[in-house]
């Protein structure tokens, strides 16, 4: 693929990313599925094709998650091979936790210019620890307004200039009463009581 | 009573507190800035990692969904080779050979001068350290020109040295794709490079290849004035297509 082709592939992303949608986001999945599975089980990893699959998965979330975020801007390879590198760094991830097979320091030497520019990305997967487990079931008793919000601060990195810039919101002190608020709230279902954000 | 940072330390992670431990916290809250801060930067910090795993779970559920809604199959895995039909589709590509070189009366001066050209960019030890381009000459020294070319492909993107278009032009010769050759070792040819006139001399051959006589002349034309790289070879050629 040209990397014109790449660059359409990246904007149709970075559109569904914006607006919400997922138009792009199933189609450039399923684009990349069989060459990534069948890339996974070439590199004998030792997974079954349901961890390839729920590998896969998770790299693609993770792709997806940091051009929401703005940290994948422009891309410096194809989008397969992102995925590739993201899917390597996590199976690895996978095999070491298991302690499955001894990961050998070779395997994990950057060899493209893509895992240089991965170092930057979010996506390490962390279990939860408790008190992270309890603020994610109060997250769900909160409105979709402050689930919204702390979406745009949290997940999607937004700054308040961006958010004025690309929501509904045109006031920046709205946006700030409106995080406190919010964290307030998930506060309140922690009861801790001096706090109010 | 309990120290500051560890009271904040058992509170996130996860530690229930005590009633007392409770009210501690409260206290510290409303009256000590510091800790407040320190309270805030540690929540957030737990904010985000939760907000993140729960968006996660969301994008991957709608992946889940698509997979079962389209019914997405696991691709097959390779078969094993049948030697059979590899035997059969051989058969056929030799006859093809055949056929078209019982045709073909015009003497090939192709395969007459063609030898493949050597890496002389990178040299490639076990410790040579990895990059893209390193893969690519590795693969290249390796005669995978398929992989090597998509690498320099890739290459292209990334960098403006001058030996990818000339290296490319070699991956695509040896893969049989002779238009693509064309391309990219015209490109070789007519920018200022270290591989200027071996691009123009390969052009030359290229277009030979593609039975394209007036354009190889031209190409062997300007090596023989350039007095450059194989421009002996290139005036006899040129004698010969006389």
């Amino acid at each position: 693929m040209k990397a014109v082709g790449h660059k359409v592939t990246l904007q149709a992303l970075q559109k569904d990313a914006a607006a919400g949608t997922h138009k792009a986001f199933e189609r450039v999945y399923q684009e990349n599925r069989t060459m990534f599975i069948n890339t996974m089980r070439s590199k004998r990893y030792g997974l079954s094709d349901e961890e390839i699959l729920d590998v896969y998965q998770d790299a693609y979330v993770a792709l997806f998650e940091n051009i929401m975020n703005g940290k994948l801007t422009e891309l410096r390879s194809s989008i397969s091979t992102y995925l590739i590198s993201i899917g390597r760094n996590m199976a690895l991830n996978r095999l070491r936790k298991q302690n499955r097979k001894r990961v050998f320091e070779q395997s994990l030497r950057k060899s493209t210019t893509v895992d240089e520019h991965l170092d930057s990305f979010d996506i390490v997967v962390q279990e939860l620890n408790p008190e992270q487990r309890q603020l994610r079931k109060n997250f769900k008793e909160l409105g979709k307004k402050c689930q919204e919000i702390l979406t745009l601060f949290y997940f999607k990195l937004m700054s308040i200039q961006d958010i004025i810039e690309h929501t509904a919101y045109k006031n920046p002190n709205v946006v700030k009463s409106q995080k406190s608020r919010c964290l307030r709230q998930l506060k309140g279902l922690m009861k801790i009581e001096g706090y109010d954000g | 009573m309990m120290d500051k940072d560890q009271l904040l330390q058992e509170y996130f992670t996860g530690t229930p507190l005590t009633d007392e431990q409770q009210r501690e916290l409260n206290t510290y809250l409303e009256k000590d800035p510091d800790f407040r801060e320190k309270f805030e930067f540690e929540l957030e910090k737990d904010v985000k990692a939760m907000v993140q795993q729960e968006n996660r779970a969301h994008l991957k559920a709608r992946l889940q969904a698509l997979e079962k809604r389209e019914n997405l199959a696991m691709p097959a895995k390779p078969k094993p080779w049948r030697p059979l039909a590899i035997a059969a589709s051989l058969a056929v590509l030799i006859s093809l050979a055949w056929y078209l070189n019982l045709f073909n009366t015009s003497p090939n001066y192709f395969e007459e001068y063609y030898q493949p050209y050597p890496n002389t960019e990178v040299v490639i030890t076990r410790n040579t350290p990895q990059s893209l381009e390193v893969e690519a000459f590795s693969a290249y020294d390796m005669e995978d020109f398929n992989k090597a070319s998509l690498l320099f492909e890739q290459l292209k993107g990334e960098s403006n040295a001058g030996y990818i278009d000339f290296y490319l032009g070699q991956c695509y010769l040896e893969m049989g794709n002779i238009s693509q050759a064309i391309a990219s070792l015209t490109l070789a040819s007519n920018t200022k490079n270290d591989y200027q006139s071996e691009g123009t001399w390969y052009l030359a051959l290229a277009q030979l290849k593609a039975k394209d006589e007036d354009h190889a002349k031209e190409a062997l034309q300007k090596l023989v004035s350039q007095n450059g790289y194989k421009a002996e070879e290139a005036a006899k050629l040129l004698e010969k297509l006389k």
